[in-house]
C-alpha cells in the first residue's frame, strides 16, 4: 500500500520533470525560430530591454561593487601570510572575470527579471489574456516570449561586462586605501596583465546560456501558471528556485566546456 | 441551408470530471444561435473549442468544411481570423489602453494599416459600444460593464464571419443590454454575421436568436427555434427557461 504509493508518487515527479523538460525545450525552439524569422516587432524588443535590462543596472552594479570589495578584504588578508598582496590584482581579476562577475548577475538579475515574466505571463494567462492572443490568431511566443528571450540575450552579457568591472574596480579601491605600497596604476596593469581574451569569452560567454535559462524558465512557469492569483505566486517562486539551481548545475558543466576550447 | 460548423460526437474531460459524452451540434450559415444550460455545464468550454483553444478527447469539429480538430496551431491562425470572440472575462490586455486593446486585432491582421483609418476604425467600434472617447483609458480604469464592452468592440474590430459571444450582456445596465442586443441582430443582419451567443438573459435569448441550443446532462438536449423551444415539453428546457424567464 505504502510502496505502491510512494512508487507513484516517484512516478508523478518523473513526469513533471520530463514534462518540464519537454515544454521548456519546445518554447526555446519556438521562441529562437521567432527570434530569427519576421516579422521582428522591434518596440517590443526596445520595452523589454528597457524594462529588464536598464532597470536592473543598480543591483548589478551593487553585487558587482560589494563582491569586488569583500573579494578585495579577504584576498589582501590571505595573501599577506605570503607576502603577496602584490599579487592580489591577478587573483581577484580572474576570479571575478571567469566566475564571480557571471554568475552573481546571473542569480541576482535572474531572480529579479525571471520572475517578473513568470508574474506578469502568469496572471495575463489566468485572465485569459494569453487565450484571446490565440485567438486572434496571434501567436503568444512570437509576441511575448521571444522579445523578452532575445532582450535578456543582449543585456545579461552587457550587465556581466559591467559587473566585471566595477567589481575589479572595487577590489582595487579596498587595496589601495589599506595597503600603501600597491598603487591604483599597478593594479589595474597586473589585472591587464592577468586577464586574457579566453577568461573574458569563458565567464561572459556562460551568460548567453544563463540568459536563455532565465527567460525561457520565467516564460515557461508563467505560461503554466494555473488556478488564479494563488498559481500566480507558486509559479513566481518556483520561477526563483528553478533559474538559480540551473545557473549554479550549468555552470560547472559550462566552465568545463569552456575549458576544452 | 448550409451546415457552417459542426461538432460531431465530442467528448470532452478535464481530469475525472467529464464535461460532454458524445455532443452533438450543427450551426447553419448566417444564423444567431443561443447556447442556454446551467452553470458549469461547459458553454464557455464549447466556444474555446471551436476555436482551437481547447481540444476535445474525442470527437470533430468542423468550420467551413475544414476540420478544426488536429489542426497544428498555426494551421489554426486562418480559422482564427474569421471567428471572433467575445470572453466571458473580457480578457482585456492590462497592459494596452482601451484604444490599443481594440486596435490588436486591426494591426494583427495588417500590420501596415495607415495610422488615420487605424483610429477611425478604433472609434468606430467603440462608438458602436457607446464607450466613445475612451481610447487613452486603461483596462484598469473601467467597470466591469465596460470591460466586456471594450471587449465586444475588439470582437468586432476583427471584421469576422463568425462572432462567439460569452455572455455578452452579464454585467451590463438596461439600456446597455439593449444595444448590444440591437447590434447582434443588426450585424447578422447587414453582415450576415453568424453568431453564437451564451447567455443566461432568456430575454436577450428571444430577441436574438433564430434558434437555441439547451445544453444539460453532457448533450444538447434540445435544439430549435425560439417558438419551440418555448413550447418544448423537456423537461430540462422547461425548467430552465422558467427559471430563468
Ligand atoms: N481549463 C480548464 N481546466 C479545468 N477545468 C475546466 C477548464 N475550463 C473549464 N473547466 C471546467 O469545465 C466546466 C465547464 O466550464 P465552462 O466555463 O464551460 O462553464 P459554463 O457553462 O460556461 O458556466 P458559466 O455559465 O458559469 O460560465 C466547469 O466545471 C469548469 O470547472
Ligand atoms: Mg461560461
Amino acid at each position: 500500500m505504502t510502496l505502491t504509493r510512494s512508487l507513484e508518487q516517484v512516478g508523478a515527479s518523473v513526469r513533471r520533470m520530463i514534462e518540464f523538460l519537454g515544454g521548456t525545450a519546445t518554447m526555446a525552439g519556438r521562441a529562437v525560430v521567432a527570434i530569427f524569422t519576421p516579422p521582428w516587432d522591434f518596440r517590443a524588443l526596445a520595452y523589454q530591454i528597457e524594462a529588464l535590462g536598464l532597470k536592473s543596472v543598480g543591483i548589478a552594479s551593487v553585487t558587482a561593487l560589494a563582491v569586488g570589495m569583500v573579494m578585495g578584504v579577504q584576498f589582501a588578508f590571505g595573501l599577506m601570510r605570503f607576502g603577496s598582496v602584490m599579487y592580489v590584482g591577478k587573483v581577484v581579476s580572474i576570479a571575478i572575470v571567469r566566475e564571480l562577475g557571471p554568475v552573481l548577475t546571473a542569480l541576482m538579475v535572474g531572480g529579479r527579471i525571471g520572475s517578473g515574466m513568470a508574474a506578469e505571463l502568469g496572471s495575463m494567462r489566468v485572465t485569459e489574456q494569453l487565450d484571446a492572443i490565440r485567438s486572434m490568431g496571434a501567436d503568444p511566443i512570437r509576441k511575448l516570449v521571444a522579445p523578452r528571450v532575445l532582450a535578456t540575450l543582449i543585456i545579461l552579457p552587457l550587465l556581466t561586462i559591467l559587473a566585471d568591472v566595477l567589481a575589479v574596480l572595487g577590489s582595487m579601491f579596498i587595496i589601495c586605501l589599506e595597503h600603501s605600497d600597491v598603487t591604483p596604476a599597478f593594479y589595474i596593469n597586473s589585472v591587464f596583465e592577468t586577464i586574457r581574451m579566453s577568461d573574458v569569452i569563458s565567464g561572459t560567454g556562460k551568460t548567453f546560456f544563463f540568459a536563455m535559462f532565465i527567460a525561457i524558465i520565467g516564460c515557461y512557469q508563467g505560461f503554466s501558471a494555473e488556478g488564479g492569483t494563488e498559481g500566480v505566486g507558486n509559479a513566481t517562486t518556483r520561477t526563483v528556485v528553478v533559474t538559480s539551481t540551473s545557473i549554479l548545475v550549468s555552470d560547472f558543466f559550462l566552465t568545463k566546456l569552456f575549458m576544452a576550447f | 441551408m448550409e451546415t457552417f460548423i459542426r461538432f460531431i460526437d465530442i467528448w470532452k474531460a478535464f481530469g475525472p470530471k467529464r464535461i460532454y459524452d458524445g455532443l452533438n451540434l450543427d450551426i447553419v450559415r448566417g444564423e444567431t444561435i443561443t447556447i442556454i444550460g446551467g452553470s458549469g455545464t461547459g458553454k464557455s468550454v464549447l466556444l474555446k473549442l471551436l476555436i482551437g483553444l481547447l481540444t476535445p478527447n474525442r470527437g470533430k469539429i468542423f468550420f467551413d468544411g475544414r476540420e478544426v480538430t488536429g489542426s497544428r496551431e498555426s494551421d489554426l491562425r486562418a480559422v482564427r481570423q474569421r471567428i471572433a470572440m467575445l470572453f466571458q472575462s473580457a480578457a482585456l490586455f492590462d497592459s494596452l489602453s482601451v484604444g490599443d486593446n481594440v486596435a490588436y486585432p486591426i494591426l494583427e491582421r495588417d500590420p501596415k494599416v495607415a495610422r488615420g483609418e487605424l483610429k477611425v476604425r478604433v472609434a468606430e467600434k467603440l462608438a458602436l459600444v457607446d464607450l466613445a472617447g475612451s481610447e487613452q483609458l486603461k483596462p484598469a480604469e473601467l467597470s466591469g460593464g465596460m470591460r466586456k464592452r471594450v471587449g465586444l468592440a475588439r470582437a468586432l474590430a476583427m471584421e469576422p464571419d463568425v462572432i462567439l459571444y460569452d455572455e455578452p450582456t452579464t454585467g451590463l445596465d438596461p439600456i446597455n443590454t439593449m444595444r448590444v442586443n440591437q447590434l447582434i441582430v443588426a450585424l447578422n443582419e447587414k453582415l450576415h454575421v453568424t453568431s453564437i451567443v451564451v447567455t443566461h438573459d432568456m430575454e436577450s435569448a428571444y430577441y436574438v436568436s433564430d434558434r437555441i441550443a439547451m445544453l444539460a446532462h453532457r448533450q444538447i438536449v434540445a435544439v430549435g427555434t425560439v417558438r419551440e423551444i418555448r413550447e418544448s415539453t423537456n423537461p430540462d428546457v422547461q425548467r430552465f427557461i422558467r427559471g430563468g424567464a
